[in-house]
């Protein structure tokens, strides 16, 4: 069983995420901030991290950042889970060029295709 | 000779000397009536008497022919004297006449004298009246809030109000009498390339002009105000131009506002998509029996939920792609775009909806269209707007034509419809936010009366042009006539970087 870790602020998406993800016979994880989700990466390492963006005290690109000074943490797939416009996609996609393992999912997306995504990123 | 025949012979030549006496009398007299009797005797006497009646007779046939002449020369000369009387006559009328005219003359030029003073008197009173009407005219523009000044037809400053001088740092003195062009600079915000045709447009086209938005005024300082405002054409009684008036404002404090207003929009907008998505997705996850099978009753229910919250995320879309328009966030990223494959992909898009109202799509693309250099998620937009307004607005079984055409520098895009149109009287609104044509809103409920502005605003921002025909067509339903159809025009730069490059006209 695939261990995914789901960093999200909002509540009802980590929720939703998670009610999904568990469906689909994942073991799910979840983190309400980028604190909280980097000390649960570093002590259960998840197979994949679904990664919101604006979230409170630790934002989902320094989460990022901090993961990959991590040997661990340098080659695991994370997924960005924005609502974002085109254009801040854009932005993320300047600042997270050259990452090994990246992967974007937009939240007006069917959720069977943020699911079909992860599942790519894992080859399953 | 003897003495005696000496006296016979004098005796004889006194005789004949004393019978021509009394003819020498009458003569003396001027009587030449008288008969000469002429002796036998021929002799000296006789040859003198018949040489003197002859000379009577020459005379009196003189005398004669004398007293005829004088009679047609009296008869003459009486004839002239009628005519010249009769002249004399003429002339006296004539002169009657011109005595009367000149008369008259004078009585009229007496009138016209009283009246030019009373005419005079009265301009006297108009002007004071005209120029306490001018200062309180000129008082109020003074003191009206919005600034305020005048141009003559050679584009000089002729007045200037306090405001004007407050909004632009410059005195009403250093203004007057010169082109405003030289003192004011209205520029566009974003390039700084000047922004004043509103005045040669509003006299051109003679009627009110509003002054472009994101125009700003270079104050004295250098530094700028946003303005708006508007440009009025004055005209004189007979319609020619004689000026123009220019009133504009610091739209500073507005700006703020709509800004705040803007990203109050965008923050609420963002802050909807989450529960959204959640809605959305709980909503796909029922219906795709992830938690067990579903009835065809709960189904139906389900849909209807998932169909009206995908409107409203659609909705809190559009509202966003507004404010990111009206906070300039919208950034453009340009690339090489393959138009047709874009229509293409958009079309196959809307394969579903068109089917639904079996309405038939046809594609007329020109042969070797180039690649545009352009923003790909616009001309997304744009297609998606224009087609799904067609789609909506065209009722069962209806046609529509997509058309994309090259010429040198430009791609056109055509969107015609044979739908319901556009209503004459609301034509000029139909680009302007949140508005959405009466005779629409009975057919559809979805809009939001976006589409268009932010349409409109893409095409803006790609340097390309919109405009449309409407009910543009006629056809007989039940015996009357009716005029349907819409047609949308969109043409965009192949380059867009390659227009910026062309000088921009300023007047």
């Amino acid at each position: 069983m695939k261990k995914i870790l789901i960093i999200e602020d909002e509540l009802d998406m980590l929720e939703v995420l998670g009610d999904k993800f568990s469906a689909e016979n994942f073991e799910v994880l979840k983190a309400k901030n980028g604190d909280e989700g980097l000390e649960v990466s570093l002590r259960e390492h998840p197979d994949i991290i679904l990664l919101d963006l604006v979230m409170p005290k630790m934002d989902g690109m320094t989460t990022m950042k901090k993961l990959r000074e991590d040997e661990w943490g340098k080659t695991v797939p994370i997924i960005i889970l924005t609502n974002l416009s085109a254009t801040d996609e854009k932005l993320i996609m300047g600042m997270v060029e050259g990452e090994p393992m990246y992967y974007l999912v937009k939240s007006d997306w069917k959720i069977k295709d943020v699911v079909k995504k992860v599942k790519e990123a894992l080859n399953m | 000779m003897t003495e005696t025949k000496l006296k016979k012979e004098n005796m004889y030549i006194k005789n004949r000397l004393s019978a021509l006496s009394p003819i020498f009398h009458k003569m003396a007299l001027g009587d030449f009536s008288f008969d000469i009797d002429i002796p036998e005797k021929e002799d000296e006497f006789t040859e003198l008497l018949v040489t003197l009646d002859l000379m009577k007779d020459d005379i009196n046939e003189l005398v004669r022919e004398l007293a005829t002449s004088e009679k047609e020369l009296e008869e003459k000369v009486k004839n002239r004297t009628d005519e010249l009387h009769q002249k004399i006559i003429k002339i006296d009328l004539l002169n009657e006449n011109l005595k009367d005219s000149q008369h008259a003359t004078l009585n009229i030029l007496e009138d016209l004298n009283e009246e030019k003073e009373k005419v005079e008197q009265k301009v006297k009173d108009q002007t004071k009246d005209l120029k306490e009407e001018k200062d309180k005219i000129e008082t109020i523009i003074e003191s009206i809030g919005d600034g305020v000044f005048v141009i003559d037809p050679e584009f000089k400053i002729i007045l200037f109000n306090k405001a004007a001088t407050l909004i632009s740092g410059l005195s009403t003195k250093s203004v007057l009498g010169k082109r405003y062009k030289d003192t004011l600079k209205f520029v566009f915000e974003e390039n700084e390339k000047i922004s004043d045709d509103f005045v040669k447009e509003a006299m051109i086209a003679s009627k009110i002009i509003e002054i472009s938005n994101h125009t700003v005024l270079i104050k004295k300082d250098g530094s700028k105000v946003p303005v708006a405002g508007k440009v009025a054409p004055i005209k004189n009684k007979k319609g020619k131009i004689i000026g123009c008036v220019i009133a504009f404002r610091d739209v500073t404090k507005e700006r703020e506002i709509d800004r705040a207003k803007t990203e109050f929009v965008s923050l609420a907008s963002h802050q909807l998509r989450t529960p959204l998505s959640t809605i959305n997705w709980y909503a796909e996850m029922l219906l795709e029996g992830d938690i067990g099978k579903i009835d065809s009753g709960q189904k139906n229910y389900l849909e209807k939920i998932y169909r009206n919250n995908k409107r409203m995320v659609a909705l809190v879309d559009a509202l966003l792609n507004v404010s990111r328009i009206e906070l300039g966030t919208l950034a453009m990223d340009l690339k090489s775009i393959d138009i047709q494959k874009a229509s293409e992909d958009l079309i196959s898009e809307f394969i579903p909806q068109i089917r639904n109202k079996k309405i038939k799509i046809k594609t007329n693309y020109d042969k070797d269209l180039p690649h545009i250099h352009t923003d790909l998620k616009f001309i997304r937009i744009i297609f998606q707007n224009l087609l799904s307004n067609s789609i909506k607005y065209t009722p069962a079984d209806g046609e529509i034509l997509l058309t994309i055409e090259k010429s040198n520098s430009h791609i056109l895009i055509t969107v015609s419809d044979t739908g319901y149109g556009i209503p004459e009287n609301q034509e000029s609104m139909i680009f302007t936010k949140l508005f959405r044509a009466d005779n629409v809103k009975e057919y559809d409920t979805d809009g939001t009366g976006l589409g268009l502005y932010i349409v409109k605003s893409i095409v803006r921002q790609l340097k390309g042009k919109i405009w449309f025909d409407s009910l543009m067509f006629t056809r007989v339903v039940a015996g009357k006539k009716e005029r349907y159809g819409t047609k949308f025009y969109v043409s965009l730069p192949i380059d867009i970087m390659e227009k910026e490059k062309e000088p921009r006209g300023v007047g």
